[in-house]
């Protein structure tokens, strides 16, 4: 597993069909959270991640290296997926984020922690919030959502969102800022009770 | 700055991404603005609460199906592969069946082009072949005599003519000598002497042009346009005769026969004057008034002997021309002494 993605890249490029198996390995957790959060379905993002992975593997000759491979990656990730989400068609894919079925069947990221968890309810708050949280990135613009996970979700720094996005850098920092005040608006009452519970 | 300035860099400032001057005028602001500090506060849990959402894992063996897919695409064989693998068999298989297709492409070309030519130029000709039709027994009704060229492509006889010549041609290749030229068949029509008939094979040469029959053949256009024309048009006599003219005196003997040709009122056709070279047999095509033939076959008899006369046949078609009172006529002088090496011609249907 050492070596940069450069240098694995160049590998496959190289006819070593076996080194790409390494670049999925270091990109696909980010890669399937991203369309994961976005598309909100667990099968629609694992299916997208794999059209994704395979679309850079088909592509990977014309990767030159100027940019990071990730950000090459991303591109691609934020193609697929709207395309994915223009078959699917938005409501489907957010009612889908909201399906209490969906949200038991994805993986606890608490789960293995040592005892003692959490208490019931504290662990009820907390999927609260992230339900409250997903809801309002579902009620967001498709770029205004996107541009917050990007952020927010997947720290990837604004000079790397300009180049997914391709965007100039001071339409990245107005978009991001615009984004969160848009969602800041669809979480002001959850907040706002939340800060009179914890001042009652 | 006002409250609006300092909110438009609010996210750059929750970010880290502000200079310390402007972080400073920020924080100063916030410490006396409720109003800022509530909304950096909303925007900072909104940025926690999107941080804090948990990340998924991937389904089990990921990686795993993708390189399953991957190393498939790969094996799959592209277009070409397919087209040729196995190469040990799909090779030989595509050259056999390459090889039959141009050997059917020449075929079919090769059988269908002479007709195709005939038919293009759709000349009416007097061309009767030798093997098929008896030579013309009755002169030609004088009411009817041809006048001019006639041009390429004159409709009334073409499609009997096309058929007729279909059929010569088919009589020619049983004989094992396909000619495709209506020159060579008027030239059989002549009754010319066998030499001259052999070279006339040998050669392939239009007695009247010595152009080759692949030119007379005609589908493009060049500068001997006129002179193809003159032998698409069948002459009315054709006449053959030997010359003891040497055969570095030919314009001595084209002089006497322009003048033979005025005195009896008569005009030759410039394009038709040109010798077969490699032959030496001077050509004459012209044309001349009905009533003063005798008189120039007399004249004719001071520079050569007339051994052959043939008439254009009763039953051929009227080559397009309209009636008048003159005729056409070919002439054809042979060296008197005839070639030593000329091979044999083939006998004469008559």
């Amino acid at each position: 597993m050492d070596g940069t993605d450069w240098e694995w890249v160049q590998r496959v490029q190289n006819g070593e069909t076996d080194a790409f198996e390494i670049l999925i390995q270091r990109h696909q957790k980010p890669i399937f959270n991203l369309l994961y959060r976005w598309l909100g379905d667990r099968e629609e993002a694992s299916d997208a991640a794999q059209e994704v992975f395979l679309a850079a593997y088909r592509a990977i000759r014309e990767f030159r290296g100027d940019a990071l491979f990730s950000t090459w990656l991303y591109r691609i990730a934020v193609n697929q997926a709207i395309n994915r989400r223009k078959r699917l068609g938005v409501d489907q894919a957010r009612r889908a984020a909201l399906d209490p079925i969906d949200s038991a069947e994805a993986p606890d990221p608490l789960a293995d922690l040592p005892h003692p968890g959490p208490n019931p309810a504290q662990e009820a708050e907390r999927k609260e919030t992230h339900a409250r949280i997903q809801e309002g990135l579902n009620g967001l613009k498709e770029e205004e959502a996107l541009i917050i996970l990007l952020h927010d979700l997947q720290e990837v720094p604004y000079e790397e969102i300009a180049r997914i996005l391709k965007l100039p850098l001071g339409t990245v920092k107005s978009r991001l800022h615009r984004a969160r005040l848009a969602l800041k608006a669809k979480l002001a009452d959850y907040f706002d009770v939340g800060a009179r519970a914890d001042k009652g | 700055m006002n409250c609006d300035q300092i909110q438009e860099h609010l996210s750059e400032y929750l970010d880290k991404r502000l200079d310390d001057p402007r972080r400073r005028i920020i924080e100063d602001h916030l410490v006396s603005c409720p109003l800022c500090l509530s909304e950096v506060k909303q925007l900072s849990d909104g940025i926690k609460g999107v941080r804090g959402l948990p990340e998924g894992e991937p389904p089990a063996g990921f990686s795993q199906q993708v390189m399953a897919r991957i190393r498939t695409e790969a094996e799959k064989p592209t277009p070409w592969e397919r087209l040729f693998r196995p190469f040990r068999i799909k090779i030989p298989l595509h050259a056999t069946a390459l090889l039959l297709v141009v050997g059917l492409a020449v075929y079919l070309y090769r059988a269908n082009e002479p007709i195709q030519t005939e038919r293009a130029l759709s000349v009416p000709t007097e061309a009767a072949s030798p093997l098929k039709r008896p030579p013309p027994s009755d002169p030609e009704p004088a009411e009817a005599p041809p006048k001019a060229f006639a041009p390429a492509g004159v409709p009334p006889s073409a499609p009997p003519e096309a058929e007729r010549l279909q059929e010569n041609k088919i009589a020619a290749r049983e004989a094992g000598r396909l000619e495709s030229s209506d020159s060579r068949d008027r030239a059989l029509m002549a009754r010319a002497p066998k030499q001259e008939t052999a070279q006339e094979s040998k050669s392939e040469t239009n007695p009247l042009a010595g152009a080759p029959l692949s030119d007379s053949a005609g589908s493009r256009p060049t500068a001997e346009a006129p002179l193809k024309k003159a032998q698409l048009s069948a002459p009315d006599i054709v006449l053959t005769l030997i010359t003891n003219a040497p055969p570095d005196k030919k314009e001595e003997l084209t002089a006497r026969v322009n003048e033979i040709v005025a005195r009896s009122g008569g005009t030759i056709h410039p394009a038709a004057e040109k010798d077969d070279r490699e032959e030496a047999r001077p050509h004459f095509l012209l044309d001349l008034p009905k009533s003063e033939y005798s008189r120039f076959k007399t004249e004719l008899a001071q520079i050569g002997e007339i051994i052959s006369e043939s008439q254009r046949s009763p039953n051929a078609p009227p080559s397009g021309r309209k009636p008048s009172s003159t005729m056409q006529i070919e002439l054809t002088f042979l060296p008197e002494k005839p070639k030593e090496n000329a091979p044999a011609a083939p006998p004469h249907p008559n």
